[in-house]
């Protein structure tokens, strides 16, 4: 079999090797904890705080600075970074790489299994924090509900493909990705002006600033930047996520994995 | 005899730390032990075998394949790993069978191969438990599984033996023979050197990252026939047998022994001496309760070589 059809069916057989094990792992336990934050302050927001700015804006302000800024790196960290990072901890990674399989399919297996996880966490959150605030009065359109949520996805997809390299790359990588979300995309997508631009945040926002309500409209306001279309936001991103692809499956095919016996 | 493995000037460092230092060897088929103290490379050598490591310098190709990365390599390889590391989610049999399939087997092949290889190791019974559950043996014989489940043409084992009781080491021992009389050429690691001598004549040994020596164990004994051979005696008056061993023309040396009753013998003819024991030992009186010769042991052999 050549590469190109034994990467995909490669791929597939470790992903459903370890999607069982990934989803009842700590890393996703943590993560139901960590995913039921937004929907608990949305909840919060609209009950005890009298829900007096409406639901669309605690919708916009929870999806902006906990779900997409904090929720989604976080998980996808968490998620991510296990992907080889965890079969090396284990010292597993042998039985794969002394297989007759591309080693990259390894990576894009296990990182596809957490994907999933952490798609299906996310998804729940976001949609339980546009459930809590769309009952609400001037509660946010399914329309803004969807695009948000659907930005906070490709967070996830972005943020723990990026730990993944990193756990590739980085023999404690944990630390390095952490470090990156929340110190560097954080200060980088805050810092008012064109800085933001080399944070992954800036062009997720961009995805759905140019919702029709003042609402969103303010967002741009409030982030003292001027976003692009989301057309091409969604075109950067996908470079991106090409790039760090790429970049995970060839470190991984040409790196030795030193293991302790 | 073609050579399944031939390494050339073969060495790998971990940072500072020399895994191995220049080594040059050729295995051929049939079954190789790969014997060493701790620390002396074999790990680091079987690592570069099955394509884990890439060598630092050297040249090194197993079944006329250079390793690291080989699919093509892979399929005629089994390896059983020295780490304790398995899936721990997993069945025995999920775990072989998973890695079956990875080698390109149906689900349903896989399936008849795993449970085959988990009979075959003696793990049938036990193939449908978790092996976070397993015993130590347990493990260690189904990570041999995974490594002769597809029925390779070498199989790489790294201290397989370790943590066996007598009889899974009885089994496996067996396992590996009836392997080489399939056709299958085994490489196997292991600092207990009687258990090599017991499965195989030929040995390649290792010490701090280089060849030491090659070939059979009498092969290795000839290399070395400036050194003595030993004999390890219990006798009741062992002042006595020593005094009636030294005239003898081919003793080198005795000590007593720290224990009670216990001297050794070194001679450099062994024969000469196994020939003489018995009538010196008789007029001597000295009451002869044990008698140890690892003449041809290869504990012998290394001590004598690694000093």
């Amino acid at each position: 079999m050549n590469l190109l059809t034994e990467l995909p069916r490669a791929t597939w057989l470790i992903f459903r090797m370890h999607l069982a094990s990934t989803a009842a792992s700590r890393r996703a336990l943590a993560g139901i904890l960590f995913a039921a934050i937004p929907p608990l302050f949305a909840f919060l927001a609209m009950t005890i705080g009298g829900s007096n700015e409406g639901g669309e804006r605690v919708f916009m302000y929870l999806g902006v600075l906990v779900l997409l800024q904090v929720v989604a790196p976080a998980l996808g960290v968490f998620l991510g970074i296990g992907a080889i990072a965890d079969e090396t901890e284990a010292r597993t990674i042998t039985y794969p790489f002394t297989r007759p399989i591309p080693r990259a399919s390894v990576f894009l297996g296990r990182w596809m299994a957490s994907l999933l996880v952490l798609t299906v966490l996310l998804l729940a959150s976001g949609a339980g924090v546009a459930a809590i605030t769309m009952g609400a009065e001037g509660g946010t359109s399914p329309e803004a509900a969807t695009a948000l949520i659907g930005a906070t996805l490709i967070a996830g997809v972005l943020y723990s493909l990026g730990a993944a390299v990193i756990g590739v790359i980085f023999k404690r990588g944990q630390v390095i990705a952490l470090g990156y979300a929340f110190a560097f995309e954080v200060m980088l997508a805050n810092i008012p002006g064109s800085a933001q631009k080399l944070s992954l945040q800036y062009y997720l926002r961009s995805l759905f600033a140019g919702g029709d309500s003042a609402d969103w409209r303010s967002l741009e306001v409030f982030s003292r930047a001027e976003f692009i279309e989301s057309s091409a936001s969604a075109e950067r991103l996908l470079i991106t996520a090409a790039v760090l692809l790429a970049v995970g499956c060839i470190t991984v095919t040409r790196k030795q994995f030193v293991l302790s016996s | 005899m073609t050579a399944i493995i031939q390494a050339e000037n073969l060495g790998r460092w971990y940072g500072e730390v020399v895994g191995l230092g220049d080594l040059s060897v050729e295995i051929e088929p049939g079954i190789t032990g790969l014997v060493g103290p701790n620390g002396a490379g074999k790990s680091t050598f079987m690592k570069l075998m099955v394509g884990e490591l890439r060598p630092a310098r050297g040249q090194l190709t197993v079944l006329d394949k250079v390793p690291f990365g080989n699919r093509a390599l892979h399929r005629q390889l089994g390896f059983c790993p020295q780490q304790d590391a398995l899936y721990e989610h997993q069945t025995g049999r999920q775990f072989v069978r998973d890695l079956l399939r990875l080698g390109g087997w149906s689900r349903r092949e896989a399936d008849v191969l795993a449970v085959r290889a988990m009979e075959r190791v003696g793990l049938e019974d036990a193939m449908d438990r978790k092996v976070n559950g397993y015993s130590k043996g347990m493990r260690q014989r189904t990570r041999l599984a995974q490594a002769i489940a597809h029925g390779p043409k070498l199989v790489i084992a790294d201290e397989p033996l370790t943590g066996l009781d007598p009889i899974a080491r009885r089994q496996t021992l067996d396992l590996f023979r009836g392997l080489a009389e399939d056709g299958c050429s085994v490489v196997l690691s292991s600092h207990v050197l009687h258990e090599v001598e017991s499965l195989t004549e030929t040995i390649v040994l290792i010490h701090r990252g280089r060849l030491l020596a090659q070939g059979s164990v009498r092969d290795v004994r000839r290399l070395i026939s400036r050194h003595p051979s030993r004999v390890e005696l219990v006798a009741r008056d062992p002042r006595r047998l020593a005094t009636a061993l030294l005239p003898l023309e081919h003793i080198r040396t005795i000590k007593l022994g720290a224990d009670p009753g216990t001297l050794t013998v070194e001679t450099d003819d062994i024969a000469a001496f196994h020939s003489a024991f018995a009538g010196v030992a008789a007029s001597a009186g000295a009451g002869v309760s044990g008698f140890k010769s690892d003449d041809a042991s290869l504990e012998a052999v290394f001590d004598y070589l690694v000093g």
